[in-house]
């Protein structure tokens, strides 16, 4: 079977995890809280989410990881925004960025401005 | 609610005309340092939601007011939009389509700014809730953002950087990003968060939501959001060297190109902002900008501002078209025609204003409330009430009862009429009265019988209206003793002024000339 594949946020939430397992989930929370800055929801939610697919196991509060730092493969950017909602930014932040394939005679373009 | 999208609609249009001037001013100076338009596109905003403002001699707004509030519930609709050949297109079809009928008892104009209002309304709401709940959904998506400094986060959901967060503005950055573009981005984001660009965006959106019936105000946001960003990228690279500049732009360009890292090697599936080659282009040919040349688009900014951020000067009484001729004398800077025409468009209406509606600031509707009048005897069942508005138009009724009953009307006998009209402009006889033409008057024809529970009904003629062509307006103020007698029989305080207790009129008396019949305010 094929290992698993994480994400790169969940894939540095792993790095915590085998430095201090087995650890409490509680005091787990307290730890991302400091090093990645996760609110405790978000913890929980992945923790739930990473045991689903059998990377941890969550027994009696007690965390501890079903995949070795060596066996683990991290998803790519392109595969995980291909799965995502990606792309639309709401208006007040990306307002009406126009998004459009740069075709590649564009993009020759533009490099082509900058090596002027 | 009407009078709340009423007075923003107004608003709204003086305000596009300084958003029109803006764009003129963008699309001269192209070359012109970003932030001086993001100073006007405040200005713009200011506009729209200052609640004051200033009138002068300069002006270049049409007209402060287009739709006057009395359209709600006049019998004459008609718009002042400023423009003449406007008005003359518009007033027409108006009139011939939104007067109200007579007899029915709801006036169109009411309910085409009803439904208009609470379309206007859920449009507000629908764009609010795109608004909210879109940064919602991007709190959640971001929520395994991790740290990478205080105010910066990485995550694996982000594919262009961004700026989140009113209170506390975080930039959301990719995880593969080379080292030299991250640096770039996260000064050009902080750039953003110095000019608090994290609070004007959202706020110009909001105000968007609002106008949203307006499609300059779109535009202008569009726009706006795109003047943003290039004063964020003139910002970051005023002190750069061409060399800087180029690593800059790269990085722009990576940032736009998701998925490869080597630009020469682009996917097919490469997604990028539009406006990137223009960025590009403008980073890589950045000059600082000539003195003269900011000199010029704050003269012209000046003039924009003085033009058409401030008000038209509301015409005087019996000037009707006077001081239309003084506001275009002074001549703007303002590159384009705009000057020119404008003063050929005052005089023609001058000369054509034959306006039939009188001035409204000729003192008999001091506050501008239409004045409810009753002709009437004391003691009878029978009476017309009338309705004044301040532009001449009225509507009201005449209704008379009696006793006489017969078969099938066991109840009694009545007279109704159901009318509007219009009287013309006001031509001051005294410093207490005005003298008024009737110009129109509308009801069913007299004569028509009916049975109503079992009251027996006629059309009527409206009593104190007919048989006459000029009425006379009295102010409160006028003495008694200088009225018709006959007149002064229909009024109510005749007695008093008999024995000698009151002088004045002390009400609104409205005279038919013809048949000396009165109509009266209450007290």
């Amino acid at each position: 079977m094929q290992p698993p594949k994480v994400f790169e946020s969940e894939y540095r939430f792993c790095l915590i995890l085998w430095k201090y397992e087995p650890i409490n989930s509680t005091r787990l929370a307290q730890i991302c809280r400091e090093e990645l800055g996760w609110s405790r929801t978000t913890t929980y939610t992945v923790i739930r989410r990473l045991s689903d697919r059998g990377v941890v196991r969550n027994e009696n509060a007690i965390v501890t990881s079903l995949v070795s730092k060596e066996e683990i493969q991290v998803a790519q950017m392109e595969e995980m925004l291909e799965k995502t909602f990606e792309g639309s930014l709401p208006a007040f932040v990306a307002a009406f960025a126009r998004r459009q394939k740069l075709s590649d005679d564009e993009v020759e373009e533009i490099l082509r401005i900058i090596g002027e | 609610m009407e009078t709340v999208f009423l007075e923003l609609v107004n608003r709204s249009i003086t305000a596009g005309w300084f958003v029109l001037a803006v764009l003129l001013i963008r699309a001269v100076f192209r070359n012109a340092p970003r932030r001086i338009f993001c100073v006007l596109w405040g200005l713009a905003a200011l506009r729209l939601i200052c609640p004051v403002s200033w009138e002068s001699v300069f002006s270049l707004v049409p007209s402060a007011r287009t739709f006057p509030q009395e359209i709600l519930y006049t019998a004459a609709p008609r718009i002042q939009s400023g423009v003449e050949p406007v008005d003359r297109a518009v007033n027409p079809v108006l009139l011939s389509s939104l007067a109200p009928t007579p007899g029915g008892s709801v006036n169109p104009t009411q309910i085409w700014s009803f439904v208009l209002s609470r379309v206007w309304c859920a449009g507000v709401f629908v764009l609010l809730a795109y608004a909210l709940g879109s940064y919602v959904l991007l709190r959640r998506r971001v929520a395994t953002a991790t740290l990478l400094e205080a105010d910066i986060r990485q995550s694996d959901r982000v594919r262009f950087p961004f700026v989140l967060g009113i209170l506390r503005p975080c930039i959301y950055l990719p995880y593969d990003m080379d080292d030299a573009d991250r640096a770039y981005v996260i000064a050009h984001e902080r750039a953003h968060i110095r000019r608090r660009d994290h609070w004007w965006k959202p706020f110009g959106f909001v105000l968007l939501s609002v106008c949203w019936f307006h499609p300059l105000f779109w535009a202008a946001y569009g726009l706006f959001c795109r003047d943003l960003e290039t004063a964020c990228d003139e910002r970051v690279i005023r002190t750069m060297e061409r060399e800087e500049r180029r690593a800059y732009s790269r990085a722009l360009l990576n940032c736009s190109i998701r998925g490869s890292r080597r630009p020469g090697a682009v996917s097919p599936l490469a997604f990028g902002e539009a406006g990137v080659k223009e960025r590009v282009r403008r980073v890589m040919n950045y000059r600082k900008p000539s003195f003269w040349l900011c000199l010029l688009v704050l003269a012209a900014s000046a003039a924009a501002v003085v033009c058409l951020m401030t008000d038209p000067k509301p015409m005087e009484a019996g000037e009707v078209g006077g001081s239309r001729k003084e506001e275009t004398a002074a001549e703007p800077m303002e590159a384009g025609a705009a000057g020119g025409s404008r003063k050929e468009e005052a005089a023609v209406e001058a000369e054509e204003r034959l306006s039939t509606a009188p001035a409204e600031g000729d003192g008999f509707f001091a506050d501008g409330q239409p004045l409810e009048l009753l002709f009437a005897s004391g003691a009878g069942s029978w009476g017309t009430r009338l309705t004044l508005y301040p532009d001449g138009s009225f509507a009201g009724s005449y209704e008379d009862n009696d006793n006489v009953t017969g078969p099938g009307y066991p109840r009694g006998t009545s007279y109704r009429c159901d009318f509007t009209g219009r009287f013309g402009e006001r031509t001051p006889l005294t410093a207490t009265s005005c003298s008024m033409t009737l110009e129109e008057l509308d009801y069913e024809e007299a004569g028509r019988e009916w049975i109503q529970d079992g009251v027996r009904c006629f059309t009527a003629e409206p009593l104190g209206l007919v048989g006459g062509e000029t009425f006379t307006l009295y102010l409160p103020e006028t003495e008694a003793e200088q009225l018709d007698r006959a007149f002064l029989e229909w009024w109510p305080d005749a007695y008093r002024w008999r024995m000698g207790s009151q002088e004045k009129l002390l009400r609104y008396g409205l005279c038919n000339d013809g048949t000396k019949q009165g109509f009266f305010t209450g007290r």
